[in-house]
């Protein structure tokens, strides 16, 4: 992999990892099998990106759309495989504008460069993490319950606004009654957003009592409406992709699995 | 391109099922980001069929 990323240097490529690498790095996963990459989508950098591609011989992988700037701006993913030597290949997952994120220069400010055996590599913030994190797989929300405690141990004073950044992104009732255990006098009433099940047990943490179960019960199912809901948005964001992909397909139009990289290039 | 199978795909080894579920361990995250990056890289070598499971869990469902 460190060949991938020399190349992407060569080519000064643009690039945030997110995804589970960008969720190993922060400490909040311990397994992911692919690399998931957001690529700038302008014209320069998508060229470059495949050509950092080329130079480390990947081939396209499967439901692959046209590797063309109209694909990459409506939010397809792009499937790659690296093949390193005498070890397994890597897949590699690209996007130009993954979900629920801003404009990649912003989340570009934000995010952080990490040093490791693979270079140093630019990750999505924490904050960026969580929101990409926010799919149709509940496995995620577990994966931000993690991220949500590592941000907060990094902050020595969390304020009042990443109190309720935190309890906004948690979603199960164990994980919101640790966290208003240690940090409850620091979580203004505003992080229930409205939620009268969830503002009683917060208000039960400002006064410094244990809520009961009756109150808990509520808060519990508030919080699993909540992922629901998430999980629901992530299902649909997928609906007009795949809508695209199964138009591409029955038109011929997908790139072909296997196909090296390096010839989109000549196109 | 024919519709996936989904009940052909091998599931995740129990032993990367479990990491990917079981709370993050304290000596997890004394170790440094690149210590996590090459140790979780190299659990790989435990999958039976890495193109499934990339497959089943990266592709979108046509």
């Amino acid at each position: 992999m460190k060949g991938l990323f020399r190349a992407f240097e060569r080519e000064r490529v643009e690039y945030l990892l997110i995804g589970g690498q960008a969720a190993i790095l922060y400490g909040a996963a311990h397994f992911t099998q692919d690399l998931d990459l957001w690529i700038r989508p302008t014209s320069r950098n998508w060229r470059a990106f495949l050509s950092a591609l080329g130079r480390v011989r990947a081939r396209v992988h499967k439901l692959t759309p046209p590797a063309s700037l109209r694909w990459v701006r409506r939010g397809h993913g792009f499937h790659f495989l690296i093949p390193q030597k005498g070890r397994l290949p890597a897949y590699l997952d690209a996007m130009g504008r993954p979900p629920r994120t801003g404009p990649f220069g912003e989340a570009a400010r934000r995010s952080r460069r990490i040093d490791t055996p693979w270079g140093t590599l630019r990750v999505v913030s924490i904050e960026d993490l969580v929101r990409l994190k926010q799919t149709n797989r509940p496995g995620d929300y577990e994966v931000i319950s993690r991220l949500v405690r590592i941000r907060l141990g990094e902050l020595r004073s969390p304020s009042s606004g990443q109190m309720a950044w935190a309890v906004r992104n948690t979603f199960r009732i164990e994980d919101l009654t640790a966290l208003l255990s240690e940090y409850g006098e620091r979580v203004r009433m505003a992080a229930a957003d409205g939620n009268k099940a969830l503002a009683r047990v917060i208000r039960a943490y400002q006064a410094g009592e244990i809520p009961s179960e009756a109150a808990l019960g509520p808060a519990a199912r508030a919080l699993d409406l909540r992922m629901a809901d998430l999980l629901e948005k992530g299902r649909r964001h997928w609906l007009p992709k795949i809508a695209d992909l199964r138009a591409l397909r029955a038109k011929g139009r997908l790139l072909p699995a296997g196909l090296p990289v390096a010839r989109l290039l000549d196109e | 391109m024919a519709a996936r199978d989904r009940s052909r795909r091998p599931p995740l080894p129990r032993i990367l099922e479990e990491l990917e579920t079981e709370p993050v361990r304290q000596d997890w995250l004394l170790l440094t980001p690149g210590q996590r990056l090459v140790r979780a890289w190299r659990m790989r070598r435990l999958l039976k069929d890495p193109e499934a499971l990339h497959d089943e869990r990266s592709l979108p469902r046509l």
